[in-house]
């Protein structure tokens, strides 16, 4: 396999069983995405956007198939060799940013780090503090995530998804939670990180992501179009 | 690890009426058992300190004995042996003293340094300013008591023949002071003229049969003049060690087995099984305060482990590993036992300051001796052991909603409402 392909999904069903019936949220799908890639991944609401995100992200595990990112089968792997994975190899931004309350700005982006046990202390706050000011908001480090606005929470949970350099940056509905002038804030911050190479999977439905994404994925019913 | 700390901290500090009501439940309990445990203590060591200076004595009683009555048939009896006919016939215990010839025989035992002997009270009928009234005297046997020091005196001297050491019975009954004149009447009405020689003292210490709970004190030749039948209605014999002092009373109980031998240890250890009964029964309700407190912080936990759903799958799909969420919860039920436990062993000090008035206020304190004063006693070990248990407490009631929140799916998690 090529270095270049980052995540490779081959043949991934995702079956749900609720109650007595069986929902097959993903069918046979077959996915390669290359690295510096940036997607964008557009469906209707229950079409399995998030599963495939998820299984992506190493949260959930396909019922068929395959997921491989950088070559490595997550399928064989234990909870704390996935959770390591989710650390040092996925960056995931939620539509509801899902920051730390009690946790300050950066603190919250150190927390990758901390999970992996990578650096020490005060280098994990120089990285942290680096990538808010990539992101520009350094100046809020010390705040507490209920001091900041949407755009603002949001740019930190960036932060935090880039601070151990993923292979991929997944992101659901970044800018679902945000009024169209911050979404277009965020939405820059992500298309800057695209431009400097950051491999990009933004599930939406806005219509600008499509507009900088060198690819759009459809799905429909668990397939890919 | 300092992550997960401040985690803890930030999250038990900021939900201040939740976290306040634990801990104030866990203080409650262990402050119950504290002040429980430190009157036990208290009266252990209150105990012991009563008994320290006889640890070298043995104490020798005469043995209540069963007196078979024939005019009472029909009641039924307290003493052994003999059949259910024996028994049905009426009976009454009775003490008998030890007779001058079992007193010689007992205090020249190997092994007794000294001795002191007490006569059973002696009736008398006492003359004092014109006024006739009913009364006991003890005698004893001055030179035996002076080394012993049992008897401290207030004033005055030791009595000698036809003298009279005054207790502070007397001194209460009536206003008495060193040479005053009593005249005492045996019970064939002959009439003898006592002079105060001395004024027994306030104890200070309890000591075992100390003073002797009668008003007045004379010698035996003193009290001879009284009553042909002088006998003793006890005997401290002094030892050099406890050692000697076991080994002597085991000598005299298998000499005479019909008199009641008891040494310091003897004490000690009905003392303590009493009190250990006592204090079981008290520390049963501590524990359920600690068990109420223990839900309490479950309770809690569950609460913030619901709470927090979304945060932990967060956590989760970042990178954290279930030994993480794990540790984070554990160390915030910790940290409620911590705090729970440090302002317990405050409450368990204010309680036991509690107990100690009520105690004394409503004078049950008293199973020490008859002039211990009794006090509630913390020892240094029980504050850090208490902290420590309540720590231990809270980490086993908060074990069960960390690791069901460490086991929680991600996925799920983030999509929990």
């Amino acid at each position: 396999m090529s270095n270049d392909i980052v995540v490779s999904l081959v043949g991934v069903s995702k079956v749900y069983r609720i109650g007595d019936q069986l929902l097959r949220a993903l069918d046979k799908v077959d996915l390669q995405i290359q690295r510096g890639e940036t997607l964008a991944l557009m469906g209707p609401s229950g079409s399995g956007k998030s599963t495939l995100l998820n299984l992506i992200g190493c949260m959930d595990k396909p019922s068929e198939g395959k997921v491989l990112i950088e070559g490595k089968d997550i399928t064989s792997l234990t909870h704390d060799e996935l959770a390591e994975t989710r650390a040092l190899r996925i960056g995931m931004v939620f539509q509801f940013f899902n920051l730390i309350s009690v946790l300050t700005v950066v603190e919250n982006v150190e927390m990758p780090m901390v999970y992996a046990g990578i650096g020490t202390r005060s280098t994990r706050r120089e990285k942290a503090t680096e990538a808010l000011d990539a992101l520009g908001i350094a100046d809020k480090a010390n705040r507490l995530p209920s001091q900041l606005s949407g755009g603002e929470r949001q740019r930190v949970a960036i932060a935090r998804a880039i601070i151990n350099k993923p292979a991929i940056l997944l992101a659901d509905e970044p800018t679902g939670n945000l009024d169209s002038q911050t979404g277009k804030i965020v939405l820059e911050a992500l298309r800057r990180l695209s431009a400097q190479g950051q491999t990009t999977l933004i599930a939406t439905h806005d219509q600008d992501v499509m507009a900088y994404a060198q690819r759009t994925l459809n799905i429909k019913d668990g397939r890919l179009a | 690890m300092r992550e997960i700390a401040t985690m803890a901290w930030r999250h038990t500090s900021r939900r201040q009426s939740r976290t306040t009501l634990t801990v104030l439940g866990v203080a409650i309990g262990f402050g119950a058992i504290i002040a429980i445990l430190s009157l036990s203590f208290g009266v252990k060591r209150s105990v012991e300190a009563t008994l320290r200076p006889i640890a070298s004595d043995a104490i020798v009683l005469p043995l209540a004995r069963e007196v078979y009555d024939s005019s009472s048939v029909g009641q039924v009896g307290i003493g052994q042996g003999g059949g259910i006919l024996s028994r049905l016939r009426a009976s009454r215990i009775e003490t008998v003293g030890i007779d001058q010839e079992t007193f010689n025989e007992i205090v020249s035992t190997p092994g007794v340094a000294s001795y002191l002997g007490r006569s059973t009270p002696i009736p008398v009928r006492a003359i004092w300013r014109d006024r006739e009234i009913r009364m006991t005297v003890t005698a004893i046997d001055p030179e035996g008591e002076k080394p012993l020091g049992q008897i401290v005196l207030d004033s005055g001297d030791w009595p000698g023949y036809m003298e009279g050491l005054a207790s502070q019975i007397l001194l209460r009954l009536r206003q008495v002071s060193v040479g005053d004149r009593i005249t005492l009447a045996s019970e064939e009405g002959e009439r003898y003229n006592l002079t105060i020689s001395g004024i027994v003292g306030q104890s200070r210490e309890a000591r075992f049969g100390a003073p002797p709970n009668v008003p007045l004190l004379v010698t035996f030749q003193t009290a001879a003049l009284f009553t042909n039948d002088t006998s003793y209605s006890g005997i401290v014999l002094s030892t050099s060690d406890m050692a000697e002092a076991r080994r002597v009373a085991d000598a005299v109980q298998s000499g005479y087995p019909n008199l009641t031998v008891l040494t310091f240890e003897d004490f000690t250890e009905t003392i303590e099984r009493t009190l250990n009964q006592y204090s079981l029964f008290l520390l049963s309700i501590g524990i359920l305060a600690v068990a109420v407190a223990a839900l309490g912080s479950a309770n809690t936990m569950v609460v913030s482990t619901m709470e927090r759903t979304r945060e932990i799958g967060m956590m989760k799909a970042t990178g954290a590993k279930n030994g993480f969420i794990l540790k984070g919860f554990l160390l915030e039920s910790a940290l409620l036992g911590l705090v729970g436990g440090i302002v317990g062993v405050v409450f368990g000090y204010v309680g036991s300051r509690v107990l100690e008035y009520l105690v004394v206020r409503l004078n049950i304190g008293r199973l020490a001796g008859a002039t211990a004063r009794f006090s509630p006693y913390i020892p240094l070990w029980l504050i850090p052991f208490s902290i420590f248990l309540a720590v231990a407490v809270t980490l086993i009631s908060g074990s069960y909603p960390a690791w069901r929140a460490s086991r929680l799916d991600p996925v799920e998690a983030i999509r929990y409402e």
